[in-house]
């Protein structure tokens, strides 16, 4: 089994999301696209992510590693999912 | 049970400010003013013999069997024509008017077949009403001139036209003006040679969409549905839901029951029901015909297993497909995790079948994988208006419509896809109303009988998002947004205005990306903002984008700047695809929010559910459809249940789909029919038909719609009862007596739904959601006053282009959609003589797009994007702009979904199917040998 389709569908989806946040002003940006990811992915896409993060994956888009990072260790936490932007 | 004959008040009720008091035999009556004698009559049980009067239809005055009486009036005018007024005096069973209506009655009889088999069955109303004026015999016989000899028209698959039978009341005529906006059919001479015909051709070959009104309205044998011939008339009626659309229609299921009484009842037809909410009396071809699929040849009645998906299928008891299932769920758990499985719900199933499901996958598999085909639908719709409004659904009924001004539709296609709204739209837009139609595609709204677009903005496929923010631009530029409202009912307000205030929004800015000439653009912003009443509807030409929730966010900033939501005639409106979108939305099949869309992270709502269900629901999301197929492919989800969705044929990126499901180890697929998704299933549960569910429907504007079993289940199961056996079976026992139990459950748990049962349903008729203390009855208007979420949020919604881009080699966007007769994958209507209309699908392609590739109509050419090829025939149809090219889905074979890509929205992941880049290209001989065949990426064959 490869867990390509899996990276490359988070990459992908990730930097769909980055690129929607892109306009806004930097650390409103990190912030929304961390928020977003954070209320709808299921923990192994944000896992995956996060292990593109920490081995410097170089597809990346910087805003959505930038988010990614953010995250706190255990990001698992079940506090409100709420986005800045609204929902 | 017996038969349901609705009354017929022979005119149209009437709304009117002020009531007029008349006598009519005697008897005071009070009625609105307006209302006809007839019908006045009627409600007071007083029946007048008619023949061209029905009270779908405008009054006529052509039969003259209706005729009365009124005190200091000349002559005997038609009571159908006459309007009551106050202080009339009205006599309806004189023996001068009865005289009268005896003369007409022979005269129509002399030109009526003696034998009629119509009249012997009942489908024929003209030898009751002789007896019923008094005739018994014809003076005149039948030796003179008639029309007796003619010859009949069955060449549609569903109804045939006998001109013998025909009276030339023109009922079927004003019906197809009136009611169904078509215009096909039409009175050809004069005199005795007068003839109904469908414009001088044959029935199937001409204008006429077999929406069964005309059948409906006749009042003779002249038109009858072939089902009523063959079988004769039915005899016990059941009213249900159709299972087609997301307009929901109600209909009679008129049956026959078997003297065997363990033998199904027969169907003889579908009735549309004229106290139907959604309907009004009116249906479509699926609706009204296209429910033969239900007792094909090719369903399956039997649960089946197999090893692999190499072996053949094994016939087996329930309880040991059942036992399979959850055995082959139980492992995967153990042996990968409790993420390991999970399921997807149908919108084609019930209320109650899609929150048993979910709550198969939270309470039994103990996780958040559970999606549902609105996935790649209308996902975006609940993003985005959640984000807006407060909640997810449209915000009007139906009936609204018939208040707008300005209809602007977009990315909709409702004449093929939503027939029957489409006819209150266009009768909407004959009183007046204009339509603002936003698509790239020149879809028949744009201009046919009786019917002319104001603009029709040929969108450029992917640029939805710059081309609604140029609409707002527009009119924020120009002081024509609502200011008022905004500050009042709005927040961001000053945000959202300096953003959409910048140049780069403006008409001239975008025109080059949206295709749209700058100043149709504005004109129709203009036409949009200073009308009392605009309204917006639209489709999946919205959400089916990579920015589809910001197109949804972005229509609902311009309700919002122009103050056109919270009343009736305006609104932002999804026209939902399939029957159930909205309720299988609404009972928590999205894998980040439980029933009545709250999000699973919010303790105080898991809380409800644990506490009924007994287990600990997961505070995480769970995977997405397409993020199942990835996770699939990576070796962490190993187990699939699928209700009732073909997504084998229905997902984009064919070969991706065909993947994952074959990496699995165990999918369980519940259908009507081996589809493209059971090819690659361990364990097959034979599905329910409509004409055996009981339960609920949900359509496109909220209304929560009864559907009643017509016939026992045909597999021995109820689906909800199905899935319960799995879950009971896997260690979470799970049992309901009945649907109406699970509904209780919903209400009990879920706020918008609270006041909701089946017997209030039955009751009410339907009602839409919120049902609540404060709304007992139901919310036809949503945001009346304040938003769900209190303000509304104006969302700076900017314009991301896709990443499909055309270039050389795919010079091409290929965009998808439906027809009229065809439904989604096809299942159903494939099955069906609706195949007569659309046998396969078709590439439209625009003549200058065809003439340098060489390619003419009937061509067999090859599609080929990025991701695979197939070969399908060409037309070349104006109706597409140059570099735009256009197909359905509803046949495996042609395989539309080989060529979509993975692309999708980027905050639901609903795929784009509207933007592929592709090449079309005359086929070569040995491609066109396999019309249908498809080559994924890589070259392996499908």
């Amino acid at each position: 089994m490869s867990d390509a389709a899996l990276h490359d569908a988070v990459v992908r989806m990730g930097a769909d999301i980055a690129r929607q946040f892109a306009h806004r002003d930097h650390d409103q940006a990190v912030e929304e696209v961390s928020a977003h990811i954070l209320k709808f992915w299921d923990p192994r896409m944000r896992a995956e992510l996060r292990r593109c993060v920490t081995e410097g994956d170089d597809d990346l888009d910087p805003i959505l590693a930038e988010a990614v990072r953010t995250w706190p260790d255990e990001e698992d936490t079940q506090a409100d999912r709420h986005e800045p932007s609204g929902g | 049970m017996t038969l349901i004959i609705e009354p017929d008040y022979g005119t149209p009720a009437v709304k009117a400010d002020h009531d007029v008091t008349v006598t009519i035999d005697g008897r005071e009556l009070t009625v609105p003013v307006g209302t006809s004698v007839m019908r006045a009559a009627a409600e007071a049980g007083i029946a007048i013999p008619k023949l061209c009067a029905t009270d779908s239809l405008k009054a006529f005055g052509s039969c003259r069997l209706c005729l009365v009486e009124v005190d200091g009036a000349k002559g005997t005018p038609a009571s159908c024509t006459t309007p009551c007024s106050d202080g009339m005096v009205v006599h309806t069973k004189t023996g001068h008017v009865r005289d009268l209506r005896r003369g007409v009655m022979e005269l129509y009889l002399s030109d009526h077949p003696s034998d009629c088999a119509g009249c012997e069955r009942g489908s024929c109303e003209m030898q009751a009403l002789a007896a019923t004026v008094g005739v018994a015999e014809v003076r005149y016989g039948l030796d003179g001139a008639t029309h007796l000899g003619e010859v009949s028209d069955r060449s549609n698959p569903y109804f045939a036209y006998d001109p013998a039978a025909c009276i030339v009341c023109s009922r079927c005529v004003r019906a197809c003006d009136e009611i169904q906006g078509t215009f096909a059919l039409t009175v050809e001479g004069r005199g005795f040679d007068s003839r109904i015909t469908p414009g001088g051709t044959s029935f199937l070959d001409s204008e006429c969409v077999s929406c069964g009104a005309c059948v409906q309205a006749c009042p003779t044998d002249a038109l009858t549905e072939k089902s009523v011939i063959a079988l004769g008339m039915p005899t016990r009626s059941v009213e249900t839901t159709c299972a087609y659309c997301g307009v929901g229609c109600s209909f009679k299921a008129e049956v026959q029951d078997s003297p065997d009484p363990s033998e199904p009842p027969t169907v003889v037809r579908m009735m549309p029901l004229k106290a139907g909410g959604a309907n009004e009396g009116h249906s479509c071809v699926k609706g009204r015909f296209a429910f033969g699929y239900a007792s094909h040849p090719d369903r399956q009645m039997h649960p089946m297993v197999r090893e692999s998906i190499e072996d053949p299928w094994r016939v087996v008891s329930w309880e040991e497909a059942i036992e399979t299932a959850a055995r082959g769920f139980r492992r995967l758990q153990e042996e990968h995790g409790v993420g390991a499985i999970g399921g997807i719900s149908s919108s084609r199933c019930t209320n109650e079948e899609v929150y048993v499901v979910q709550k198969m996958v939270r309470a039994a598999f103990r996780n958040n994988n559970i999606d549902t085909c609105a996935r790649v639908c209308h996902s975006p719709t609940g993003y985005g208006l959640n984000q807006t409004f407060g909640t997810s659904a449209g915000t009007q009924d139906f009936a609204s419509v018939e208040q707008a001004d300005v209809i602007l539709l977009i990315g909709a296609n409702p004449t093929d896809a939503h027939p029957v709204f489409a006819s209150r739209m266009k009768r909407r837009l004959r009183e007046g109303a204009q339509v603002i139609v936003a698509d790239p595609r020149r879809i028949d709204l744009v201009r046919s009988p009786h019917v002319e677009a104001a603009f029709h903005l040929a969108v450029r496929p992917g640029t939805n998002v710059a081309f609604i923010n140029a609409m707002a631009h527009v009119i924020v530029s120009e002081g024509l947004h609502d200011e008022a409202f905004m500050r009042d009912r709005c927040e961001d307000v000053d945000a959202y205005l300096a953003f959409i205030a910048r140049p780069e929004h403006s008409p001239e800015a975008v025109e080059e990306i949206t295709g749209i000439p700058a100043a149709d653009l504005r004109a129709a912003a203009r036409l949009y903002a200073t009308v009392p009443n605009a309204a917006i509807y639209y489709g999946l030409g919205v959400t089916e984008h990579s920015q589809g929730s910001t197109m949804v966010m972005g229509m609902a900033n311009l309700a919002m700047v122009t103050g056109n939501i919270g009343r009736e005639g305006v609104g932002v409106n999804p026209l939902r695809g399939q029957n159930n979108v909205q309720g299988s939305c609404d009972m928590g099949s999205f894998p980040h929010e439980l029933p009545g869309y709250r999000h699973v992270s919010r303790p105080e709502v898991r809380s409800i559910y644990e506490k009924l269900w007994g287990v600990p629901i997961q505070p995480e999301p769970g995977l997405r459809i397409p993020n199942m197929f990835d996770s699939a492919l990576g070796g962490s989800f190993r187990g699939l249940y699928v209700q009732g969705e073909d997504i084998a044929q229905s997902d984009p990126n064919t070969q991706h789909v065909e993947a994952a499901l074959r990496s699995m180890d165990l999918v369980v697929v519940q259908d009507l029919f081996l589809n493209e998704t059971a090819r690659f299933a361990h364990v097959f549960l034979p599905g329910t038909s409509f004409l055996e569910k009981d339960g609920t429907f949900t359509n496109a504007e909220r209304r929560i719609n009864r559907v009643r079993p017509v016939m026992p289940s045909r597999v021995g199961k109820d689906e909800w009862e199905v899935t319960c056996d799995i879950a009971t079976a896997m260690g979470y026992p799970m049992s309901y007596a009945s649907a109406a139990e699970i509904m209780d459950e919903i209400a009990a748990t879920t706020p918008t739904f609270a006041g909701v049962s089946f017997a209030g349903l039955d009751a009410e008729g339907s009602m839409q959601w919120p049902v609540t203390e404060a709304a007992p009855h139901g919310t036809p208007t949503m945001h009346v006053g304040q938003f769900v979420r209190g303000k509304g949020r104006l969302m700076e919604t900017v314009y991301v282009p896709t990443t499909e881009t055309t270039n050389r080699r795919y010079p091409l966007v290929l965009t998808t959609g439906r027809i009229l007769s065809q439904y989604n994958v096809g299942a159903q209507t494939r099955r069906t003589d609706n195949s007569t209309w659309h046998p396969e699908d078709v590439l439209e392609i625009h003549p200058a797009d065809a003439h340098v590739r060489g390619i003419s109509t009937g061509d067999i050419v090859s599609l080929s994007s990025r991701v695979g090829t197939t070969t399908l025939r060409a037309v070349v149809s104006e109706r597409m702009p140059a570099g735009v090219v256009y197909t359905t889905f509803h046949h495996p074979m042609t395989g539309a979904n080989v060529v979509t890509t993975e692309n999708s929205d980027w905050a639901t992941n609903c795929p784009e199917y509207k933007v592929t880049a592709v090449q079309v290209a005359v086929a070569n001989s040995a491609d066109a040998e396999h019309l249908g065949e498809v080559v994924m990426a890589g070259g392996a064959l499908a």
